[in-house]
Parts: C-alpha cells; sequence; structure tokens
C-alpha cells in the first residue's frame, strides 16, 4: 500500500509539473498586458510614465521569456510563496482565502443536500421501479439532469424578478449580502446571508441531485439482481429490509469514493454561476483574473484546482480500497 | 425516438434557417437572371455580387420592385433578420420592430426583440446553425484526437502507453472551462471556427480513455492473433480490424460530447467569450436578457432550446449506452 501511495504521488509530481508548465506558457501568450490593462480603466491621466512602467515589469518579472519566469514562479511555489496579484496588490494566498469562504458556503451545502436526498429518492425509485409514480419521478430527475445550471440560473432570476417581487418568496437575486449588512443583528446577518444563498444553492444542487439519484438507482438495480439478495428475500427478509440493509450497503461503495472526485468542485466553484449571481467566490475569481491578465492569481487558482483532482483522484482510489476489501494495490 | 426526431427537426431548422426566417429572397429573377440571394446567409460571399453593386444594401424587397419592376421572388416565411432591426414599410403591412424592452412576442415578432430591435425569432433560427456547427465540428476534431491518442495508447502499450497516458491525464487535471477560457482569451479576435477548434482539442479526454480500454481488450482477442498469425502489418490491424470494433462503444461520448459542446458554446456566448456578436448565437441572446429582467423573452425562449437540445442528446447518449453496453442487456 505504502508502495503504491508513493508510486502514485511521484505520478501527480510529475503531472502538476506538466500541467502548471503548460498553463503558464498558455498564460502569458494572452494578448495584453497585465499592468496597462489596468492602468487603462483607471482613465487614461493615471497613466504611468515610460520608465517607472518599465522598472514595474522588471520587479513583477514580465520581461523574462515566459518559461525563465516559469522556473522563477516554480522556485517561489516550492518554497510556499504564491506570490503577489498584479492587479490587486495582495498576496495571491490572501485573496484566494478571502474568496474561498463564499465558494464553500455554496458547495458544502449543497454537497449535504445531494447526499441527504439522493440516496432516498434513489432507494424509492428502486423500490418502486416501474410503477406510474417511479416513472414520473424517474423523468423529472432525467429533465433536471438534462437542464444546464446557467439556463436554470437565469430562468429563476427572470422568474423571482417579475412574478414574485413584491410577494413574500421574494429572494435577492445578486450577490452574498445586502448593502446594509454591517448594520444588521447577528441572527439578522444570517438570515440575510441564507437569502442570498437560496438561489445559488438551488442551482447548485439540483443538478447534483438528480445524477446521484440516478446513479444511486443504476447501482442498486443492478445489485437486487444478485444472488445474495434473492437469499435475503427467500429467507423471508421483508422488502424495505433488504434493501436498505443489504442492498444498499454495496451501493455505498461507488457513492464514497465519489466524494474523492467531488473534491476539486467544492473548491474550485462555478465561474459561471457566480458570475449571474454576483458571488464573491473562487470561480468569479478565476474569471476577473483572466480578464485581468492577473497571471499569479491565475496560476495559483490553477495550481489549486490541479493538486485536488489529482488528491481527488487519488483520494477515490484509496477509499475504494478501504471500503470494499476486496480491492487491493499491493 | 422522439429524441431523435428532435434531432432531425434541429438539423433541418439549421440547414433551412434562411427559408424560415430571413430578409433576403431564398430566389429571385433579377434582370432576366436568376439569383439565389439567401445563400449569403450561409456564407457573405455567396451572396451575388450584383446586388453589392446596385446598392442593395440588404433591402430586398424595396430595391427589386425599384430597379426592376419585371422582378420577382420568392421569399422566406418569415420576413425577419437574425443580425439587424427590420425598418417600418420593408415589407407591406409590416410595422417596425419594437426597441428597447417594448419587444414583447407579438404577431411579426413570435419571440420578441432584443434591445436593439433584432428579431429573436431570427436570431435563435440561424442560431440552430450555430450550435449543431459547434457540436458537430468540435466533436469530429475531439473524436479524431481521441480515437488516433487512445487507439496508439491501447495498441502499442509500453512506454508510448505509459507517455499518452500522462498527457490524457494532465488535460483532465485542469478544468474544461479553465482551459477553453485561456486558450480562448489567448486568440485576439475569436471566430466561430477557432472556439469549434478549442472545443475539440479540449474534449477529447474522455474519448481517448474509452478508445485506449476498447483497445486493450480486442487486441488479445483470437481473431486479432489470427490476424497477426497469418502476417497482417500492425497499422492494418490496428484500422481494419480493431478500430471498427471499438467503435460502437466510442459513440457514446461523442453523442454526450455534442451535447456538452453545444452547452459550452451557449454558456462561453453567455460570459461574452464566444464568436463576436454579429453571429447569432443562443447563448448570446441569453446575455442580452440578463441585465434586465423584465425581458423574459430573452431568456425563456433560448434556454428551454438549449434544454431541449442538450436532453435530445443525452437521450440518443443513453439509448446508445444501453445498446452497447453488455452489463446494462437483460435488465428489466
Amino acid at each position: 500500500m505504502l508502495d503504491y501511495l508513493i508510486r502514485r504521488f511521484l505520478l501527480a509530481a510529475v503531472t502538476l509539473a506538466l500541467i502548471t508548465f503548460l498553463v503558464y506558457g498558455l498564460i502569458r501568450l494572452m494578448p495584453g498586458d497585465p499592468l496597462l490593462m489596468q492602468m487603462e480603466s483607471m482613465g487614461p491621466d493615471k497613466m504611468p510614465r515610460a520608465e517607472d512602467l518599465e522598472r514595474m515589469r522588471e520587479v513583477f518579472g514580465l520581461n523574462d521569456p515566459w518559461y525563465v519566469a516559469y522556473f522563477d514562479w516554480l522556485g517561489r511555489i516550492v518554497r510556499g510563496d504564491l506570490g503577489v496579484s498584479l492587479s490587486r496588490n495582495t498576496k495571491v494566498a490572501a485573496i484566494i482565502s478571502e474568496r474561498i469562504g463564499p465558494t464553500l458556503l455554496l458547495s458544502l451545502s449543497s454537497l449535504s443536500l445531494t447526499y441527504l436526498l439522493s440516496i432516498p429518492l434513489g432507494l424509492y425509485s428502486t423500490a418502486r421501479a416501474n410503477k406510474p409514480d417511479e416513472r414520473v419521478l424517474s423523468t423529472l430527475l432525467y429533465m433536471l439532469y438534462s437542464l444546464p445550471s446557467f439556463v436554470a440560473a437565469l430562468l429563476l432570476q427572470t422568474w423571482f424578478a417579475i412574478e414574485l417581487r413584491g410577494t413574500a418568496w421574494e429572494l435577492p437575486l445578486f450577490g452574498m449580502v445586502s448593502d446594509n449588512f454591517n448594520d444588521l443583528s447577528k441572527g439578522a446577518q444570517v438570515l440575510d446571508l441564507l437569502r442570498h444563498a437560496i438561489l445559488p444553492i438551488t442551482c447548485y444542487t439540483y443538478g447534483s441531485l438528480a445524477y446521484y439519484s440516478r446513479f444511486v438507482r443504476a447501482n442498486l438495480q443492478e445489485v437486487v439482481r444478485q444472488d445474495y439478495i434473492r437469499t435475503a428475500r427467500a429467507k423471508g427478509v421483508g422488502p424495505l429490509r433488504v434493501l436498505v440493509r443489504h442492498a444498499l450497503r454495496n451501493t455505498m461503495i461507488p457513492l464514497v469514493t465519489m466524494i474523492g472526485l467531488t473534491l476539486p468542485a467544492l473548491l474550485s466553484g462555478s465561474i459561471i454561476l457566480e458570475q449571474i449571481f454576483s458571488w464573491p467566490g473562487m470561480g468569479k475569481l478565476f474569471f476577473e483574473s483572466i480578464r485581468e491578465r492577473d497571471y499569479p492569481v491565475l496560476m495559483g487558482l490553477l495550481l489549486m484546482f490541479s493538486t485536488l483532482t489529482l488528491l481527488g483522484q487519488l483520494l477515490a482510489d484509496t477509499l475504494y480500497a478501504w471500503v470494499d476489501p476486496r480491492v487491493s494495490y499491493s | 425516438m422522439i429524441a431523435l426526431a428532435y434531432v432531425v427537426m434541429m438539423g433541418l431548422v439549421a440547414l433551412l434557417s434562411p427559408a424560415i426566417a430571413g430578409t433576403k429572397p431564398l430566389v429571385c429573377s433579377y434582370q432576366g437572371k436568376l439569383y439565389f440571394p439567401a445563400l449569403g446567409y450561409f456564407n457573405r460571399s455567396w451572396e451575388n455580387a450584383v446586388f453589392r453593386k446596385d446598392r442593395f444594401r440588404n433591402v430586398y424587397p424595396a430595391k427589386l420592385r425599384e430597379k426592376d419592376p419585371a422582378s420577382w421572388a420568392i421569399w422566406p416565411l418569415v420576413y425577419q433578420d437574425p443580425y439587424r432591426r427590420v425598418r417600418d414599410g420593408e415589407w407591406p403591412d409590416q410595422p417596425a420592430n419594437p426597441t428597447r424592452d417594448e419587444g414583447r412576442p407579438n404577431r411579426f415578432n413570435l419571440f420578441g426583440t432584443n434591445r436593439a430591435g433584432v428579431d429573436v425569432f431570427a436570431q435563435m433560427v440561424h442560431g440552430a446553425r450555430t450550435a449543431l456547427l459547434v457540436g458537430f465540428v468540435s466533436m469530429g476534431i475531439a473524436t479524431t484526437i481521441g480515437v488516433i491518442v487512445g487507439a496508439t495508447a491501447g495498441f502499442f502499450g509500453g512506454w508510448i502507453d505509459t507517455a499518452l497516458s500522462r498527457l490524457i491525464e494532465v488535460v483532465m487535471c485542469v478544468p474544461s472551462l479553465v482551459l477553453i477560457l485561456a486558450l480562448i482569451a489567448v486568440l485576439e479576435r475569436p471566430t466561430i471556427w477557432h472556439l469549434m477548434a478549442v472545443l475539440g482539442v479540449t474534449g477529447w479526454t474522455g474519448i481517448a480513455r474509452l478508445t485506449r480500454a476498447e483497445f486493450l481488450r480486442l487486441k488479445e482477442l483470437d481473431y486479432v492473433v489470427a490476424a497477426r498469425a497469418i502476417g497482417v502489418g500492425r497499422t492494418a490491424i490496428m484500422f481494419r480490424h480493431l478500430m471498427r470494433n471499438a467503435m460502437a462503444p466510442v459513440l457514446v461520448p461523442v453523442t454526450f460530447g455534442i451535447a456538452s459542446a453545444i452547452l459550452t458554446e451557449s454558456a462561453l456566448s453567455f460570459l461574452g467569450f464566444g464568436a463576436p456578436p454579429p453571429n447569432p448565437s443562443w447563448g448570446a441572446l441569453l446575455n442580452d436578457g440578463r441585465g434586465n429582467q423584465q425581458m423574459w423573452w430573452l431568456i425563456v425562449f433560448p434556454g428551454v432550446a438549449i434544454f431541449l437540445t442538450v436532453l435530445a442528446y443525452n437521450l440518443i447518449g443513453e439509448g446508445l449506452q444501453e445498446s452497447t453496453d453488455p452489463r446494462l442487456a437483460g435488465a428489466e
């Protein structure tokens, strides 16, 4: 097992180095100068003098060819320094940690909702397989699964803006907190945050909920056909008990390993949903950094996403061996 | 079946888009000759040069009557243009398109108009062309790359397999939207073709993995050993014998890929990273409607179109999966 882990870690390190090298080159190739882009947005009178600009480029390492700059960057990463943002003048680590909270709020609540709801839904649709109510439920879930989240987000926003404005169901459509957030009491602050989070969480959740329920159902249906289930039935175990005690356990194996694969999505957020709801999370940060050509922030985010993806795959494989004793890597 | 019918219908709409909505005649006789100006919607240069020379300026009905009273023309079903606003008196008894947020759906603008007064129905019909083109071309590129990479890795094995598998992993590890956005930002003025290429070069990993697995499985089979024994060359085995058998399961991720390419294109257009504005795109319509919640028709119609298209391709993919996956055979 240890051998296996070491080998995986080494491979992951190589992959990571390759990814960052390629993407660094790609990012540096993007047209547009990060310093100029920022100055232009401030207005023509704020343009720095040519020699100041030159000095800044020197300091930020923008004059080096990208492969030289990459090894500079890598050297600092190894020492645990993500660098300083070009457009915000703050440490990249500080910017990212500021944005993690909002994204986690959405992704964690969505993940727990998904797991809490998809298992009962999957059980229900297996228990009532091919009955009319199951057909309706499955069709509905399939449609939700095919409904793109950004389309759903826009439709919801429109619906709330036109039909529900001024009713008791009115919800804020943009942002994470109201303008008067700082004046509110503690309890009201939590409530305000929750009200802002309802629509984004809904859009985050329904797709994965539909996917997981279908996944649970498909797995259950495969397990239910196995001999040991027939044995249990023959012994006179009730239908509900067969499903929950005997079948569900084996269904949990792929479900547990999927936790590993959701790891990157937990922190990366959704670029498009955060953009639609003006939610100050990681996805929006990435989008802004691409617009501003903020190389250090982009690289920091990318390093994080890829590390998490690789870790997630490793975690999935390890969990797999852990929950299923038949699997071993040694 | 319904999904298949929907996809065929979408294809027809895309193919016949200039005949469904447009302001250029399908066929017209002008100064004694026959022309097909509507082809200009497919490609700007296919619109006959004589109309540019005679300063038609895209207003065909009035100019045809004025320059050649003996001319006749067959018009599209709906006189609306996906690129510009139809003005007053252009077409008998049809008022100018309303602008700003007054363009709710009406008799002349079935799906309403956007803020600039461009008809939404016409944009949707011509946008179907963009969506399908993006779906098929980008998946064509992705399938080519994926099949070649996967087949090579699976067939030769050894260090080639290790290297190619690493490559697949590298591309898979970068979140796809991140990679796509970065690639598009590199291009100074992306066109719809660039977009397809980018979607193609980022979307092949799933296909490559599946092809590799299929090849690994198939190359151990008896018929391959038999072929090798009678002296068939490696390339011939790979392309003639193995490829054919590996193709059926590969169709599944390709179908799902078409759905996701259409989805990604509209998402990118929505974010403002898609093809430049004059290209009609469902995502661009959504982006138009984003600023003003009162203009629900800019969200609802393209949103439903994207949803139905994705749904249809997913259903077809699912059907293919059921028919090719032996584990699912005999279920239910």
